[in-house]
This record gives structure tokens, sequence and C-alpha cells, in this order.
């Protein structure tokens, strides 16, 4: 009550009519500012001196919260770091008005500008659901559990450790990771809340918690950590013993620690109950011995309450590597494009042959020239890719009793449904391409207004999956399968990343599809490798950047890589009736870049990036056959 | 969170009741522990939970101690107990203590006004001879030909404010019941044995008082003996009292009058802190049906300015009738042919009907006015059981329909109570339309858009909000009579 607190302007109106009804309101003194309804989130149209048209239906009310046009809503990031004042230990923040605080403006603002977060519309309120219980120990670090409601009506669990430091170290926090900082606490106790995960403390706490097989109690629940197959039976006491515990990478949708180079904690941030299909894939493959080229499970880390369990954090066993297949691919390309600079002249009567689609015609032989150009190295790289993922499929599918792993044949009731999926999506894709298409610069404009006449192509190219049936199975896959989730590993590549889309729901991820959707995904991946590239690298062709001159060799790269990968796959496949394709390759693998594709055009639409070109180009050639 | 970690040391704030979201209810109705079929102490605080999940953040009891319950507990017989029916003086304690712990703060009721007939004091008053000390507890005449043309208010009940006692032989003055004999605030006795009972409750840890009936505290002939110079001057002291011995208190006046009277019950801001904005409450409902806004805004723009550290509460329903002593006869007669067409539905001058019967059950409707209690300037006041849209019953006698157990279950006695169901004080709400199988707390916990779970969010939405608790108004003269519209300012 004492704090100070901004003006605030709240609008009401209020129909009391059962019809609908349309009132001229006189706002003129806040003309230049807009209001925000205080439910949704929404901002409506600006105030201006003329009187604000507004229509009610009928019996309807709205609460909107004045803002002016420069200040942005209170969700924005604030340069000034909140603050809090406690009169005895820090646990204070987590009862009466501080939580509130805590709930209402300072988690909401910190999540909001996390890398880790997803959002789903505005956040529309935080509770704390459960913490550490700290009645027989002082803790100096805390583990949150958050509930995140958002406007759209979704809810999320988040899991956020937190430490307090000192606070002679704020100044130098603030100035190497900002981000970690969620406020500062002052009074009888004082320091700087930040993120566990910064601090070395809490990184060893945590992994102590799944080595160590412990228990932490909280106040609703408990924090546990358990162990996997054979890490069960070993002493793992010492294993922590003069390790360090250091901050790997925060991620787009978890936070990566490791223990010196012998473990690997992925924390997942945004979790659920029930099961967890990153650790569950993980923990499926650890028991099998066909596959190895992932990182194999040691222990997870778990919220239990009510007999139900929430999956906080997977620790695996660490892999060492010099890099993921991303930026080794592009590194590739460098290579390559330089070569094909050398040897241009040489070259050009290759270029001119218009390469099919390499699923428009049988795979054959990779043509001599090509293959020096990308030298042996990287042909063989690709090609255990592709044995790599064949091999991945093959783990995956060959499971007899699990129903959860179980392949199932398609269904004509299944393709249909598929069908609806993939037209649903790209109606919702081609909605948002009219909107944003005038906001679009001029030479990627008409090309967009070109993909935009071709909905009717795609559609027709969707229903084709419905008519008749495919003699395909859908398995449990990797779900969010490129070149980024391939670490190479000298000789070979590992897979991390498993369980599918973070961003999409823990059930979501878990339903089986056809393979094809991770092969269509790592097409996708190679073909925005060689535009990467191209952009990257566009110092080395002498003519400035114009890539004009050049795309076609990054095209001629993509189409014959594919080749090779594909190659590779089917012949590693061909011998597993579930998932060898045959005849219906080239219709799925069609239908999936498409939809894959749709969805980067989404992306990159509403970023307004410049790689709108990518997806542009890959829808083309999937409508025109090119 | 649970309690321990929640232990929030009630808000050291004397201006608490400006952001608070009160909840009025009677013990009796609320919930039964000991399954004797009568709601108890215990039965309220086993259910503080359920009121601070709805955002509740003071709760208000009406009058739990001795009486023989011939107007609800108003009667009051001893102001210093607890009817043995809701429990023991222990039992409330232990109450006190949970809703603080919870943050919520507990207002009661001062009954100044009267007592009822079995009270001590009048046993003793009527037995003691004229002019003597205990005669003068009470007001009596020999002829009821003084303060004469005042009016009575239980019309229904009621044909004068005079009533012969044969024991005392002279006639006692009663504003109300005729066994609520008015108590004689000329006496100076009278007043200290008031101000013992406040500091009684307030040293226990009641945090404020609703001053029943305080318009008629005096009496002087030639006047309606309502809102007398005298009244406010005793009030003026109570509240001095009460400042000079307790921190961060409250009281809120009944005052059913028109605008300007009831502005002078917070006097230069020394009497009442909060008074009840009874002028805005009908009116609310007309407006809706007449689908016009004007009479909100107009009765607003009559509201004389009050002091700054003064509150109005606002309300939509109570235990009493929907009062229309105070508009015209013009709009009394409107409100009966909407509102009350069945005559049953009317007593004295109001209409018995809880919210969600008098809006049809339209849930839009019931949404509208909600959220204008939550809106419009003042402290929000939910009668029981308004949160979940219970029906009434008016075939019950005096305005008991709308007085009946809350209902929490689809199960036996609305889960209310365990006991045989013809034994609970007043039966459950059946009609077909309200009927507790599918109007209960359990129903609509389940589903998130329940009228619950909005009327949660919309408590929720204003707490986090300044310019609803602290904010002015101004009103949005639209074209369009049918659109009401407003800003709620507040100056950081």
């Amino acid at each position: 009550m004492s704090a100070a607190f901004e003006d605030e302007h709240i609008l009401v109106i209020v129909n009391l009519s059962r019809f609908p009804q349309a009132v001229e309101l006189d706002l003129a003194e806040y003309a230049g500012w807009y209001p925000e309804e205080m439910f949704g989130k929404n901002r409506f149209p600006a105030i201006k001196a003329q009187p604000y048209v507004f229509t009610a239906g009928s019996h309807s009310y709205f609460w909107f919260l004045l803002h002016q046009e420069e200040s942005h809503s209170t969700m924005s990031a604030s340069s000034k770091t909140p603050e809090l004042e406690v009169r005895n230990g820090w646990g204070d923040i987590l009862k009466g008005r501080l939580l509130d605080r805590l709930e209402k403006e300072i988690l909401p603002s910190y999540l909001a500008r996390q890398r880790w977060f997803v959002p789903k519309g505005k956040i529309s309120g935080v509770t704390v659901l459960d913490v550490l219980d700290k009645a027989k120990r002082k803790l100096d670090f805390q583990f949150l559990l958050l509930e995140v409601k958002h406007t759209s009506g979704l809810q999320d669990i988040y899991f956020l450790p937190v430490a307090l430091y000192s606070i002679e170290r704020l100044d130098a926090m603030m100035k190497e990771c900002p981000e970690a900082v969620i406020a500062v606490i002052r009074g009888k106790t004082a320091g700087v809340l930040m993120d566990g995960c910064h601090a070395e403390g809490v990184r060893r706490e945590l992994f102590s918690c799944v080595l160590n097989k412990r228990s932490l109690r909280a106040l609703k629940g408990t924090f546990e950590g358990s162990l996997a197959g054979k890490y069960l039976s070993r002493n793992n006491k010492n294993m922590l013993a003069g390790s360090r515990a250091t901050l790997v990478r925060v991620n787009r949708h978890n936070t990566a620690l490791s223990l010196d180079d012998k473990h690997y904690l992925t924390l997942f941030r945004m979790c659920d109950f029930g099961t967890n299909p990153n650790a569950e894939v993980v923990s499926f493959l650890s028991r099998r011995t066909m596959f190895n080229n992932f990182a194999p499970l040691v222990g997870l880390l778990e919220y239990r309450s009510n007999g139900e369990s929430i999956i906080l954090g997977m620790a695996q066993e660490f892999v060492a590597s010099t890099g993921n297949a991303w930026t080794y691919t592009l590194g590739a390309l460098k290579g390559y494009f330089e070569m094909v600079l050398l040897k241009k002249n040489k070259l050009q009567a290759h270029i001119r042959e218009v390469l099919p689609f390499p699923l428009e015609r049988r795979i054959g032989e990779v043509p001599d020239w090509f293959a020096k150009l990308i030298g042996g190295g990287f042909r063989g790289a690709v090609e255990r890719m592709g044995v790599c993922t064949a091999r991945m499929h093959r783990a995956l599918a060959e499971e007899i009793s699990d129903p959860a792993f179980m392949p199932e044949p398609f269904t004509l009731l299944f393709q249909r449904s598929m069908r609806q999926s993939l037209q649903n999506r790209a109606k919702r894709v081609f909605m948002a391409l009219k909107r944003r298409v005038k906001h679009v610069p001029p030479p990627a404009r008409a090309r967009l207004e070109g993909v935009i006449k071709m909905e009717k192509s795609v559609l027709e190219a969707y229903s084709q999956v419905s008519r008749e049936k495919l003699n395909l199975y859908k398995t449990r896959i990797h779900g969010d399968y490129n070149l980024t989730q391939l670490l190479c590993t000298g000789q070979d590549f590992t897979v991390i990343g498993f369980g599918g889309r973070p961003s999409r729901t823990q059930s979501e991820r878990r339903l089986k599809q056809s393979p094809i959707r991770d092969v269509a995904g790592l097409i996708r991946s190679f073909h925005y490798a060689a535009y990467t590239a191209l952009r990257n690298y566009a110092h080395l062709f002498p003519h400035g950047a114009e890539e004009e001159g050049f795309s076609p060799w990054a095209d001629v790269w993509y189409k014959l890589i594919v080749e090779i990968f594909l190659k590779s796959y089917l012949d590693e496949v061909e011998s597993r009736p579930v998932l060898a394709p045959r005849q219906e390759l080239k219709l799925m693998a069609k239908v999936m870049i498409l939809d894959e594709a749709m969805g980067e055009l989404d992306r990159e639409t509403e970023l307004n990036s410049d790689n709108i070109a990518i997806p542009i180009l890959a829808i083309e050639h999937v409508i025109n056959g090119g | 969170m649970n309690k321990n970690s929640k232990k929030l040391i009630t808000a050291d704030d004397p201006g608490w009741y400006k952001d608070a979201v009160i909840y009025q209810l009677h013990i009796r109705s609320f919930f039964d522990s000991n399954n004797n079929g009568i709601g108890d102490i215990n039965g309220v605080t086993a259910k503080l939970g359920y009121l601070e999940s709805l955002g509740v953040t003071a709760v208000w009891l009406l009058p739990f101690y001795p009486s023989p319950l011939k107007d609800d507990g108003y009667d009051i017989a001893d102001y210093y107990g607890i009817h043995p029916d809701y429990g023991t003086l222990n039992d409330f304690k232990r109450f006190l203590r949970e809703a603080h712990l919870r943050g919520m703060k507990v207002i009661t009721e001062l009954v100044l006004n009267h007592t009822s007939d079995r009270h001590e004091w009048f046993q003793k008053s009527r037995n003691a001879p004229k002019g003597s000390p205990w005669r003068d507890y009470y007001v009596w005449s020999d002829t009821p030909d003084k303060y004469n043309g005042v009016r009575i208010i239980f019309q229904d009940f009621e044909t004068s404010n005079w009533s012969w006692d044969p024991v005392a032989k002279a006639y006692f003055w009663h504003r109300f019941y005729s066994h609520q004999p008015d108590l004689n605030f000329d006496n100076p006795q009278v007043r200290k044995e008031m101000f013992k009972v406040i500091d009684y409750w307030m040293e226990m840890g009641v945090d404020g008082m609703r001053l029943d009936a305080v318009p008629y505290l005096l009496e002087r002939d030639g006047t309606n003996c309502e809102n007398l110079p005298e009244t406010y001057d005793f009030l003026r002291q109570l509240r001095s009292h009460l400042d000079k011995k307790f921190k961060n208190r409250m009281l809120l006046a009944e005052a059913n009058q028109w605008p300007e009277d009831a502005v002078a019950y917070f006097g230069k801001g020394d009497i009442c802190h909060m008074a009840f904005n009874f002028p805005l409450m009908p009116r609310m409902f007309m407006a809706l049906q007449m689908e016009d806004w004007f009479p909100i805004v107009d009765i607003y723009e009559q509201i004389p300015p009050i002091p700054e550290e003064c509150q109005w509460a606002i309300f939509l329903r109570n235990h009493d009738e929907l009062t229309l002593e105070m508009v015209t006869d013009e709009e009394r007669d409107y409100m009966y042919k909407v509102y009350a067409h069945d005559h049953t539905a009317r007593i004295n001058l109001g209409i018995r009907r809880r919210l969600a019967p008098l809006l049809n059950n339209s849930r839009r409707r019931i949404e509208i006015l909600s959220l204008l209690l939550f809106s419009l300037p003042g402290t929000p006041v939910i009668y029981y059981g308004d949160e979940i849209g219970m029906g009434d019953n008016y075939y019950l006698g005096d305005r008991n329909g709308v007085r009946t157990p809350m209902q929490w279950t689809g199960d036996r006695n609305a889960g209310f109570s365990t006991a045989n169901p013809q034994k609970i004080f007043l039966p459950v709400i059946i009609d077909p339309d309200y009927h507790y199988h599918s109007i209960n707390t359990e129903n609509q916990e389940k589903s998130l858009s329940s009228l619950l779970w909005w009327i949660r969010r919309i408590i929720a939405m204003r707490k986090q909000h300044k310019a609803f608790s602290r904010g002015g108004i101004k009103f949005l003269h639209c074209e369009n009579q049918a659109v009401l519209a407003f800003v709620r300012r507040f100056r950081g």
C-alpha cells in the first residue's frame, strides 16, 4: 500500500441493453492513447480527438486499461530491475504481498524475456505451485514450480531454480548475464535473486539430486532424482567431488548443464504432468542395443505430488563432439562454393541441366563432377547421416509389446485425418500470408504473391494423401529432426533433441507419424543450409553479393546432397517392411516437405526475415515439380 | 500455498477497508459442523479456504449473540456472549485467528439502536420505577402521542412505533419490531455501556463493526427522528473513543437514506469510515431493466463528495429485502411491476428476492450487475450464495427466503449439514430452476465457465488495479442511453 503506484486510467463500458448497440464516446482528453482490454490484453484502436465509435453486443461489458502510446503494456521489458524489501529472510518473497508482486509483476515480465519461454498469447497470470520446504534447513537457493496462464487459455508449468547471490555481484552480473537477474532483494537479507542455472552451487545441487538419488521435500510434493539402468548399481557418490558443473547453453526450449565431461543435464524448463517424450524416447532407446548414436540415459529429475510426476530434467552421458552437423555442413558448403568459383567456367554446361527434384525420378548415381566438388569426406558424412537416420527409425519401429512404441499401419481413416490436419495448417498459413504480404519488401513480395496463388494446388496436393490406402506405417519418430540435432563425433553422428518440438504439448509429441516426416525435416535443413551459406559467404563472390549468379549452384548442391542422403537411407531400411516406403515415398515426402515449408513460410513472414525465399523455393519445387 | 507459508502479518494499514472485498454471511446459514441442523462458527472456520480462494479479504458476520431469534439475531439479549447454537467464545477466537492468518479481516455487528425485550437491561428497566437509572435505559412514555408522524419501518408487521408494556405500565419506543425496544442514547450510562461492548470485541481482535440502524439512535419531538444532529454527535464520540484505544479498525454505518443524509455519517472523516450506498443499489437494477444509464449516473451526481479517508460500501443484495424506500413512488411502482410481479415477493417496502431470481437467472445480466459492483466506486460487498447464483424461497416467512443454507454440494441438505433434512433451520432451495443439485459450489468449482469462476476472475483482476478501489470516477454521458461508460482514474 505504501509502494508508489503508477497512474491508472480504466475505461468501463457496459451495454445495459439486450440488443447490440453502437455508441460514440467522447474521449478527447485521451487522444493519442489506446485501450487495452484487460482480460485478453488485446489492443483496441487508438483514441483520437473525434468521438470514439464503439459497438457492443447484447449485454456485453468491457474493462479497458488506457495506455499512452509511448508506454508499452506493463509486461514489456523495463530496464529497471525490480526490488523487493524483506523483513526477515529472503524466504519472505514467497509469502503475502511480496509473493503477490512476484506472481503478478516480476515473474511474468522475467519469463517473457527468457529464451526458453514459449509464448502462447500474453501471460495472464503466474502462480507459484510449489517450492522447497525450508523449514529444516537454511537454503540459499530454491526450486520454484510455476504455473503460467496465457490469455489464449492455455496453461503451462515451468521449473525455475533460483539462487541468491551477494549484492556485490550485481554489477558484474548485469554486464555478463543480465537476463539471469530476476530481482534485487533489500532489507534484512540483501542479495540478487537470479536464475539458479547461472550459479555453480545450484548446478551442483541439481546434478547431486540425480546422481545421488536424493529426495528434496517441497511443501506439497517432492523433488526427486532417480537413476536409470546400469547407473542404478553404480556407486556415484564420488562423482561430484572435484567436478565442475557448468552452464553449457541456454537453448530455445531448455537449459543444458554439464558435469565436467561426464554428464549432461537437460533442464526442460517448460514441463508437464505425464510422460515427457524426450525422456521417454531416450529411456526406450537406452534399453535397446541396436542403436548407439545417442547419449544414453543416466537419470531423471522429477517433481512428484499426489501420485503424479513431472519430469523436470534428464541426465545423460556426455558425448564429446566437434559441433553439430549444421555448422559442419555450412563449412562444407563454403568449400563447395570455393570450388565452384574455381571451376565455374568448366561446369557451366552442367548447371544448365534442369535437374528434377530427386523424388521425381529414380535415385541413381551421383555425377562425378559433383562428387569431386563436394569431396569424399563430406559425401561420406552425408551417407552416414542416412545410415544413422535409418538405424534410428529401425530402433524406434521394432517394438512388439509396448503400445506406446508399436508401429501401426496407415488406415484410410487416419489418412483422411492427416489430410485434414495438413489442409488446416495450410489454410491458416495462407490466411496469415495474405495479411502480411503488404509488409514484405518488393523483391520477395512478388514471389510471395505467386505462392499465395498456389493455395488451391497445395490443398490439392494434400488431398492425394487420402485417395487410396497407402502401404505405410506410423511409428514414434524423432519429431524435430534437422541438422542441428546431429552432433559430429568424429567418425559418426550422435542424435539429440528427441521427443518432438518442445513448443508442442507432451501428448501431441507422443503421437505416431510416418518416419518420412523426419526425412523431410532433414531435407529442409539441407535446403536452409545451402541458402544460408550462400548469404553467409556472399563475400566470396567477386561481383558483389549477387546470389543470382550462384543460387543455381546452391540448388544443384541441395538436390544432389538429398539424393545421396536418400539413397543411403533407403538402402539401410530396405529390408524392413515397416519402414521401406517404395512407391509411397514420393507422395509422402512431397507432402511432408510441403507441410514443413508452409510452417517455415509462416515463421519467416511473421519475423519478416530474409529467409522468406527459402521456403518459397521449396513450395515452388514441389508444386511445379521443378 | 499452505497456511504456514502464507503467514501474513495482517496488513498494518489503516485504509485496508478501501481495498477490501467483503463477503457477507450469516453463521446460521453457512456451514453446520456439528450436525444439529444449524450453521455454526466452526463451520465458517472450516470454509475459510473457500472464501480465500474466492479472493475475499474481509468477512462480515451477521449477529451471533445470545438472542430469542425473533429478528434473526438482531434482537440481542446479551452483547458479550455467543449464541449457544453457533458455538462458544473459544470457537469465535479461533475463527478470528484463522481468518487473520489468511489475511482476512473480520467485521461484526454492533446493534446500537435496540435490544431484545429479553435483554437483562430491559427486564430491569421495565421493573424499575419511573425516573430511576435503569428505567432511563430505554425510551418510555405515558402516552403514544410523542414523536408523531415518524414512519414505521416494518410496515407489514407493526402499526405503531409505540407499544404498551403492562409491567412498566407505560409505552416504550421501538423503530423496529415490538420485541426490540429502542435504547435511550440520551442516557450517558447507555453510552458508556456501548463503549464497553465495542471495547470488548475490539480487544479480542475484531477489525470492524457494522453499526446497525444508526439513523434512529436519538429522538426529538417535531422531527422525523432520523439523522438528528445529536445522533451524529454520539457517533463522533464513539469514533473518537475507538481511535484512542485501537489501531486500523473500521466503523460501517447502515443508514438507508437519501444521498445528502447518508454522507453525513462520514462527518468530516471523524465519524464512520464507511457507509452503505443504499441509494445506488435499486438504481442499478432500474438501469438494467430500463436499459438506460440515467438512474446510475443521476444518483452519483447527487452524492456529495466524501472525506478522503472514507469509502462507500456498495452491494447488490443483502440479508434484507431489496429496499425501495429511497426511491420515488413512481420508481417503486416500476420496480414492483418489473421485479416483483408476484405480490408474495414484496415485503415492507421492498422485494425479498435474491440476485439471480431478480434477474430471471440470466447469466449475462448477473454478470453485468456484478461487473458494476466491482467497478463502481466503493468497496464491494458480496452476499453469500450470490457468487454461485443461489435461488430463493419467498414463501418462507419474513425475509427468510434469502437466508437459506449455503449450497456446497448436491448431497443431502446441499452439503450444508448431515442432519435430518427436517431438522435444518430453514429448508434448502429446491426450486427447479435453482435446485441445489445443480447450483452448488462443488459443481461450479469443476467448470471454468461457471459463475463462481467468473466472479473469482473479476475479483482477481480488480485487485490488481488501484483505480477500482481508490480511483475517482468520471461518467461519459453517452448519447446512446443504453450504454453506460465511465473512467476510473487513480493518481499514483
